[in-house]
């Protein structure tokens, strides 16, 4: 099975993440769930981690009936194509090569299907995703613009953070941030997401990062949360206060059972520091492992 | 004597303490205490303190297991595992994508400490609603990165027993000097 999961557990900027990152191709279906256990479904299409299409009904009519509201089509010339079962290429790139759209209404149809449409899903807390890479792309359903699915959920983020993230959701304040390792990627970060992305050198605090910025902490918080969400920054935990781990090295029943184990593991008398392990140790390790397989 | 140690960790449930268990030579020292609140739900027992296990080859060689506790509290036990480990491994279920997070943070919070050879055991492949392992290796370590993925079933001897070789052979390759 596929990338799938909830996302009330796992965030609808984590699964775009995911999708670029693997420059995925196929078709992602978001069912977020409405009142009265009502559900609505979303799809949305990636080539090679790139969103090229958006619809919210798989019958491949959604962007035909858009061109005949906005008058930019005939109904009887819509129905012509939507007969065409094997466009060789994006029905916005045809409409263009025909001279019946020019760029600008092209970019104006994918601006509505796909980054407002997408923003619009960062509201829901809860729903299931599902990622299919066998589905074919909808060639009917594309413009034949496309964005990255990383810039998508840092707009959707940018846009709809405020009241779609949960306070518990955000980075503690004395959170200590720093860029992630796995990050080479080259994404269009705006003014303020670029400052908080430099100081997160893995020393300064969310709150020492807004204090060097003289910005309000939930607005540094905000930040940090969509530079987190998108992979580009991580939040590093820190070690929990001694009080509370005397509790697990005592037992939670009351037993000493934390002290000896580490007594019997030889942990209490380590000294740390110890160089690596020899090549020699190694290779009898690896040869006496290999035997019993 | 020559010793090396090893940390498994990894979120709650991830098989850390099975993984131990099944290669040890020695009845495991287990803390597993039961589980409360959130992780009762996925489990009866849990990890509190730490899993230890070994086992001895060629007379005078050991090779420590020790097991991380459950949920991630990051306490000083934590700090004092890795801090004398030569390499560890992350254990994570496939199917359990909601903690593909901790996992992520489990990695931040080694990688500010140490900086030693470690792989990711994709555990619970078998389960339903299993991720691939290369998505679980997306979500975790990104792109571009040389950490190596790989399956691994803790009950079953053979398959622990194989991630430990290549978790070896990856040690072999990035820290000991010809
Ligand atoms: N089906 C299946 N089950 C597995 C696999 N690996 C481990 N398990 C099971 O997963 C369950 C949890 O294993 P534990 O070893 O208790 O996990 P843990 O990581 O020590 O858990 P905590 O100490 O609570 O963090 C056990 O029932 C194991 O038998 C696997 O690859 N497939
Ligand atoms: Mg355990």
């Amino acid at each position: 099975m596929g990338i799938a999961g909830r996302l009330s557990t796992f965030s609808l900027a984590e699964v775009l993440q995911i999708l670029d990152r693997g420059c995925k191709t196929g078709l992602l279906t978001v069912r977020v769930s409405l009142e009265k256990r009502r559900e609505q479904p979303y799809y949305i299409w990636f080539r090679q981690g790139q969103i090229v299409a958006a619809a919210e009904q798989l019958d491949h009519k959604e962007l035909l009936s858009v061109l005949i509201r906005r008058g930019w089509l005939d109904y009887d010339t819509a129905s012509l194509y939507s007969q065409v079962t094997r466009l060789d290429r994006p029905l916005g790139s045809l409409l263009k090569e025909e001279g019946v759209l020019q760029i600008d209404h092209l970019k104006s149809l994918f601006q509505a299907q796909v980054p407002r449409r997408l923003g619009g899903l960062f509201k829901f807390k809860d729903g299931e995703f599902k990622f299919d890479s066998d589905s074919p792309l909808p060639k009917l359903e594309m413009t034949g613009f496309s964005m990255p699915a990383l810039e998508a959920a840092l707009l959707g983020l940018r846009t709809h953070g405020k009241t779609a993230v949960l306070i518990s959701d955000l980075p503690k304040t004395h959170s200590i941030l720093s860029q992630a390792i796995r990050t080479r990627y080259s994404i269009k970060l705006n003014f303020l997401e670029q400052r908080v992305w430099n100081l997160a050198n893995g020393i300064l605090s969310v709150a020492e990062i807004a204090a060097r910025l003289h910005q309000p902490m939930d607005v540094i918080q905000q930040v940090s949360f969509r530079l987190i969400a998108v992979g580009l920054v991580e939040e590093v935990p820190i070690m929990a206060p001694s009080a509370q781990t005397s509790m697990t090295w005592n037992g939670t029943e009351g037993d000493d059972l934390g002290g000896a184990a580490l007594e019997v593991a030889g942990l209490s008398s380590w000294d740390s520091g110890e160089s690596t392990v020899s090549r020699s140790f190694l290779k009898t390790l690896i040869d006496f492992l290999r035997s019993k397989l | 004597m020559e010793v090396m140690r090893l940390v498994i960790t990894g979120p709650v449930g991830a098989g850390k303490s099975t993984f131990i268990h099944t290669v040890s030579e020695i009845p495991v020292v287990s803390t597993d205490r039961t589980a409360t609140d959130k992780t009762a739900e996925l489990k009866k027992t849990t990890t509190v303190a730490l899993d230890f296990g070994k086992f001895t080859f060629e007379d005078s060689m050991t090779l420590y297991l020790y097991g991380t506790p459950g949920q991630s509290r990051f306490d000083f036990m934590w700090d004092l595992l890795i801090r004398r480990a030569h390499a560890y491994i992350l254990l994570v279920a496939a199917h359990r994508p909601e903690a593909f997070r901790e996992a992520r943070q489990i990695v931040t919070f080694m990688n500010q400490r140490v900086n030693i050879p470690m792989m990711i055991g994709v555990t619970h492949i078998d389960c339903e609603g299993a991720w691939t392992m290369e998505d679980v290796q997306l979500a975790i370590v990104g792109t571009g990165n040389l950490t190596p993925v790989i399956a691994v079933n803790a009950n079953e001897k053979a398959s622990v027993t194989q991630s430990l070789v290549a978790l070896l052979e990856h040690y072999l390759q990035s820290s000991v000097p010809c």
